[in-house]
């Protein structure tokens, strides 16, 4: 439901709900996010169809890698080029708090296809805490990235909106096509997969039992990691 | 093809995968690649430089490892960028367009003519453009090259503790030799 900030008793509520939703395939819609809610104003709103809330910061949100141009299987590395969506019409995540199925639908949608395509697959899965991209400041010392609460359309129109559904904008934006905005737009990408702390370098032993520390995300994970673990080698 | 490798779930750094604080988790074999490449046979090498020259038998050690790499660098991002041509518009269910035959053939052509160059990695835009990503974490060396419609090209470049560069011009183009040779360490 669309709530209202008490300091913000005017219908900016309203506006945002409805720029994301009439926009979410615009590839213009972080320029127009920022024109028109400058600094993440519409964080403060819960704006999403069914949303259970705005995105706290201690929220883990996941990102599904599952076309092969994202990932380059021989370097088990994630390429760096899709991070570009941030500049545009925003980098899809779920939420980790979601319900199993709602991850379920989600991983369903990215693999879903035509009978006339070749199988899909799900590559690798990041998780991230909100709050880690919040954080992330400019060289002027100005927030980099707004994180909402937005639904989009399903891949089966006849479903709702995944209410876990959020989105990755961001919001320092030189002048659309100029050479300048599109160096600082591939900056900020770059950061936004790079972002590392010295201890998180050595950390990737824990990946798979914090994930499966969460009481929501992690079951369904859990289960589809057993699924592709027949070797029994994956950490329990 | 059926699975015969171990799961690829990440459990070291080094192999991980793992993008900063993004935790990545990796499901199930890549049929994908499986169809071309030996997964085992070359991981890119984190020098510099990767002016490998001919392998000539007669500087082998007799006891050197008769397994040998199926495909070198250049060739395994070649082939990667003709599977990429085969992805149909939507391939990522976010509304990316189909990979341009003519830019990735611009791209497979570009590979064949560099003589130095980083370790690098085939990929397309949401434009279906191809995207030569060229990456070396040791150094916080990151560049790319899109080729767009026509001759066009986009180059980036961020090295730790240098500004970014960025440059937009004609392939062929002195400007772009230029910038290639001094920003990338690419020669033709």
């Amino acid at each position: 439901m669309c709530r209202e900030a008490p300091e913000q008793p005017d219908d900016t509520c309203r506006r945002c709900r409805e720029l994301l939703a009439q926009h979410e395939d615009d590839r213009g819609l972080a320029d127009l996010l920022e024109q028109q809610h400058p600094s993440c104003q519409c964080e403060q709103h819960c704006i999403g169809v069914g949303s259970p809330g705005v995105v706290q910061d201690n929220e883990y949100v996941h990102r599904i890698i599952a076309s092969p141009r994202d990932y380059d299987p021989v370097s088990r590395t994630i390429r760096v080029t899709p991070f570009g969506k941030v500049a545009e019409n925003g980098l899809s995540v779920w939420r980790g708090n979601g319900p199993e199925e709602d991850i379920r639908r989600l991983l369903e949608d990215g693999l879903t296809r035509s009978a006339s395509e070749p199988h899909r697959e799900i590559f690798a899965i990041c998780e991230v805490e909100a709050g880690e991209i919040r954080r992330m400041r400019s060289a002027d010392d100005q927030r980099l990235f707004c994180i909402y609460d937005q639904t989009v359309c399903p891949v089966n129109p006849d479903e709702p909106p995944v209410s876990t559904h959020a989105s990755v904008f961001l919001r320092v934006l030189a002048p659309p096509g100029t050479p300048h905005g599109k160096r600082m737009q591939k900056d900020y990408a770059l950061q936004l997969r790079e972002k590392r702390s010295p201890q998180s370098s050595t950390a990737v032993d824990f990946v798979c039992p914090s994930m499966r520390a969460q009481p929501t995300a992690s079951s369904f994970v859990t289960a589809l990691l057993a699924d592709h673990d027949p070797a029994g080698l994956a950490p329990r | 093809m059926a699975p015969t490798a171990a799961p690829l779930l990440i459990q070291h750094p080094a192999a991980a995968g793992y993008v900063g604080k993004w935790l990545v988790e990796q499901f199930g074999p890549d049929e994908f690649d499986e169809q071309v490449f030996d997964k085992t046979a070359v991981v890119p090498s984190a020098e510099p430089t990767l002016t490998t020259p001919p392998d000539r038998p007669s500087d082998r050690p007799l006891t050197a490892p008769s397994v040998v790499a199926l495909h070198d660098n250049r060739e395994r991002v070649k082939a990667r960028f003709r599977l990429l041509r085969r992805l149909r518009a939507n391939h990522d269910n976010e509304g990316a367009a189909a990979p341009s035959p003519e830019s990735i053939d611009r791209a497979i052509a570009f590979v064949d003519q560099m003589r130095t160059f980083l370790p690098f990695f085939a990929t397309v835009d949401d434009d279906g453009s191809a995207v030569i990503e060229f990456e070396d974490r040791n150094r916080g060396f990151f560049a790319d090259i899109t080729f767009c419609a026509g001759d066009t090209i986009e180059c980036y470049r961020r090295q730790v503790g240098c500004p970014s560069e960025y440059f937009e011009g004609v392939l062929g183009s002195a400007a772009a030799r230029d910038f290639l040779a001094s920003q990338l360490g690419i020669l033709f």
